[in-house]
């Protein structure tokens, strides 16, 4: 497991720089013009120069990428062009709103995949696995902003029972409801379904047969057989839609006012705000790693084969 | 069969108490009142960029946030666009046009209890005009050749081309903050902003909301409100919801049109709008003809406007979003000029100039519009129909704004739907957006670069007698859209301030494009 852990964290560093190289080409490679972003479309040549300069995109682009890579190295992410703050400072001030949310998020997946994946497996045909599989299919078909943007008009504006939008001033669990309620029920829905089949191709297995030959109760077969085994796909699964999340979760940010890693994302792309984006994305992944990871470590806790 | 009665009975107990959890709990909007009397939410697209004053030029929401709460501009404007005193009293000017010399407002402290003075407007006028300091406002003052403080309130400003209206380029713009307040180049980030404004800054959520607190020593007098909360909510639908549901007490001018007829029905909601001075356009292509892209541009651009006569399509396309513009200002500018029309749609005469110009039936013409600008991919779409249909291979590339410009200065488009923002003025409007200053291809859009036309906005600059500058004005109008025939004036859209009607005092100005008098959030109450 300790070797396991290991090798996953040496490819890191790989994984950022190449990461960082993607973004610094895709930086020159897409046509904006920063300086009209920031000075509104009355540019004269001198405040041109004057911006350029002071954003060091006067520079050869090798030198622009040799600075890049030299900040990124000495673990400073720069200074944000749109909000003229640094990055870092910017990321650490968001992250815990993500964090929140996340976390959230991920309690709602949980609480919703794994007792309503083992239930529509236990009850297979009936009309609870019938509204599930239904619930599951507009879980996984809709995109987040669509869920979003639904639940903002029903428990919004129709029924009034939530804010819309923001974290509230200071941040309370009230605002925290709608966006962790869609964001968990989208992620919920791979994980349901794979822990349903799952456990019903473990009830049907030589195993399972066998052991209600021999008397054991089907509560019994269900959790010892069905259940524990069927775990390990369900896991899997959850970690991938956790490192999805990452996604959702911008789009979830944007629609719902949220202030987290996401929306600090979106206004970067928006402002080609190149050292913002390239700071929270470097952020993203190294999040995305770090669910890998877990779930590699979660392998070992539901499966002792897989601990050695 | 006791087992799913049990499981049934657990999910009906579960459902209830999320549906309890729920309920319980109200939501409290800002229509209360209570703890939240004499706080107003302020619904904005995006977060501040920088409180710094010498960098908002480019920044509607800098300059809507920190111009009417922190900062205050020597002049502002009333309802109509005319000029108002704010920092500075009075403005005079020589008879040659050249010196003005501005009188400023005694007895005004910085909100750190600085004493507001002569030598702060020449600290702030040198900062804007230091290329070191890359101030867009460094443009605008593209004409001042020196400052001079001649007393404590008295500050003389020397040009270097005569300039009848020279006092309205301050208006609601270039704000004073104390520059000595300042310890480095660029504000720290942990260094709030000092102004002479009805508010402070108080706290900052980044990406998320700005709060301002009353300046007690504002020279006003006491500011009505004990709380300004600037919240950034990108989406225009959830902001709208948000002002339905009374957690906002108003909305700035990002009004998803679709939300209008809803919010124009809210009997809690006053939709408060004018029209504003935002021009869309379909601008022609000058350069091209410049470099020998067409036969004759002249005719092309005639055979053009033939074909596309706005009228037919834009009022049905555009709805309560705007009005039909017919030249570059709006009808409520001094200097509209009532008789242009737009070129009446002729299509067989259209074809007829533009063979005449070297595009034959069959051949392309290249539109190029702005996707994220309300109407414009649209109001391209429809032009593109027309032509299709007039026999043409007109071909349509709608593109992101903040990615247009590599494609804008390629110039191998005939057509350009564009927008630009207004000015308080036609003139400073006719300067800063048709002005041989800003026509500079290869890297900028506007081609038309015409002498005559600049010499026509040199005069309108210094004329004095007000009737001899509306007839001047008149006169730009008319060479821009008949005579050049440099654009297509599509539509002004309107400004839309949606606002919960417990506030009071909220004045409107169309000519700020965004909407918004300066010190606004100095005459703001709530009930």
């Amino acid at each position: 497991m300790f070797r396991q852990v290991l090798r996953r964290l040496s490819t890191l560093p790989i994984v950022l720089v190449g990461v960082a190289i993607a973004l610094f080409v895709s930086s020159q490679v897409l046509p904006t013009d920063v300086v009209r972003l920031i000075a509104g479309d009355s540019v004269t040549p001198e405040l041109r120069a004057a911006i350029e300069a002071r954003l060091g995109l006067d520079q050869p682009i090798w030198v622009q990428f040799w600075n890049y890579m030299g900040r990124l190295l000495r673990g400073d992410l720069g200074t944000s062009i749109r909000f003229q703050l640094p990055v870092s400072q910017l990321v650490a001030d968001a992250l815990p709103a993500s964090l929140t949310l996340f976390g959230a998020a991920a309690v709602v997946a949980v609480l919703i995949a794994f007792p309503v994946g083992v239930l529509a497996a236990r009850f297979r045909g009936s009309w609870f696995d019938v509204l599930s599989r239904g619930l599951v299919v507009v879980g996984i078909s809709s995109p987040p902003f669509f869920l979003g943007l639904l639940a903002i008009l029903w428990f919004g504006l129709y029924l009034g029972w939530f804010p819309v939008s923001g974290r509230g001033d200071p941040p309370d669990l009230y605002h925290l409801v709608l966006p962790a309620l869609v964001l968990g029920f989208r992620e919920a829905g791979s994980t349901t379904r794979v822990l349903r089949a799952s456990i019903l191709d473990e009830l049907s297995s030589e195993q399972a047969r066998a052991a209600r030959a021999r008397g054991m109760t089907r509560r019994y077969v269900l959790m010892k057989n069905g259940v524990r085994n069927g775990l390990i796909p369900a896991v899997t699964d959850f970690g991938t839609t956790m490192t999805e999340l990452a996604g959702a979760l911008i789009l979830i940010e944007i629609v719902f006012g949220w202030p987290g890693i996401g929306n600090l994302l979106y206004i970067g792309v928006r402002w080609n705000d190149f050292p913002l984006v390239s700071g929270t994305v470097l952020f993203l992944v190294l999040y995305a790693v770090a669910a890998n990871l877990i779930v590699d470590l979660l392998y070992g806790v539901i499966d002792p084969r897989l601990r050695g | 069969m006791r087992t799913r009665r049990v499981g049934v009975l657990a999910l009906v107990v579960a459902l209830s108490l999320v549906v309890a959890a729920c309920s319980g709990e109200p939501n409290e909007g800002n229509g209360a009142t209570g703890e939240n009397a004499g706080k107003i939410t302020i619904a904005m697209q995006e977060d501040v960029r920088s409180p710094d004053n010498l960098l908002m030029s480019g920044t509607t929401t800098d300059r809507l946030m920190l111009g009417s709460t922190v900062y205050e501009p020597l002049f502002t404007t009333d309802e109509r666009g005319g000029i108002q005193p704010a920092l500075a009293t009075e403005a005079a000017s020589s008879e040659d046009l050249l010196t003005w010399t501005i009188t400023l407002r005694e007895g005004v402290t910085f909100s750190n209890g600085k004493d507001f003075t002569a030598a702060d407007v020449i600290a702030n006028f040198d900062a804007f005009r230091n290329p070191d300091n890359a101030s867009g406002y460094a443009s605008d003052l593209s004409n001042v050749e020196s400052i001079e403080a001649t007393g404590d309130y008295e500050v003389v400003f020397h040009l270097a081309s005569p300039d009848a209206k020279w006092d309205t380029a301050l208006q609601d713009t270039m704000f004073i903050s104390d520059l000595d307040a300042r310890e480095a180049e660029l504000l720290a980030p942990d260094e709030v902003p000092v102004g002479t404004g009805p508010y402070v800054w108080s706290t900052r959520q980044v990406g998320s909301s700005v709060t301002f607190t009353p300046n007690d020593a504002y020279w006003r007098g006491e500011p009505p409100l004990t709380q300004v909360v600037f919240r950034a909510i990108p989406d225009g639908q959830t902001a709208v919801i948000d002002l339905q549901q009374g957690s906002v007490d108003m909305m700035a001018n990002y009004v998803p049109p679709q939300s209008l007829p809803a919010l124009q029905s809210d009997p809690d909601i006053e939709l408060v709008s004018a029209e504003g001075s935002t021009f869309y356009q379909a601008y022609l292509n000058f350069e091209k003809d410049r470099q020998g892209g067409y036969a004759d541009g002249a005719k092309v651009r005639q055979g053009l406007a033939h074909l596309l006569n706005p009228e037919q399509t834009v009022p049905a396309l555009i709805g309560d979003f705007g009005v039909l513009a017919t030249q570059p200002i709006p009808s409520w500018m001094d200097g509209f000029n009532p008789d242009i029309r737009h070129i009446p749609l002729d299509v067989e005469e259209g074809k007829r100039l533009l063979a005449e110009g070297g595009i034959n039936e069959g051949d392309p013409i290249k539109l190029l519009a702005l996707k994220d600008r309300p109407f414009m991919c649209e109001w391209a779409t429809a032009a593109q129909s027309t032509l299709v249909d007039a026999g043409y291979d007109a071909q349509l590339t709608c593109l992101d704004s903040a990615a247009s410009t590599p494609q804008v200065t390629a110039y191998e488009w005939d057509l350009l739907f564009w927008r630009t923002s207004g000015r308080a003025n036609a003139a400073v409007m006719y300067q800063q957006r048709w002005g041989l200053e800003l026509a500079s291809p290869p890297t900028d859009t506007y081609t038309l670069q015409d002498p005559e036309l600049q010499s026509m906005i040199d005069e309108l600059r210094g004329s004095r007698e007000p009737d001899a500058y509306t007839s001047l004005a008149q006169s730009i109008g008319e060479r821009i859209v008949v005579q050049d025939v440099a654009v297509i004036p599509g539509y002004f859209d309107n400004v839309y301030f949606p606002i919960n009607k417990r506030v009071k005092g909220f004045v409107l100005s169309p000519t700020t494009w965004y909407g918004i008098l300066y010190n606004a959030m100095g005459s703001v109450t709530t009930e």
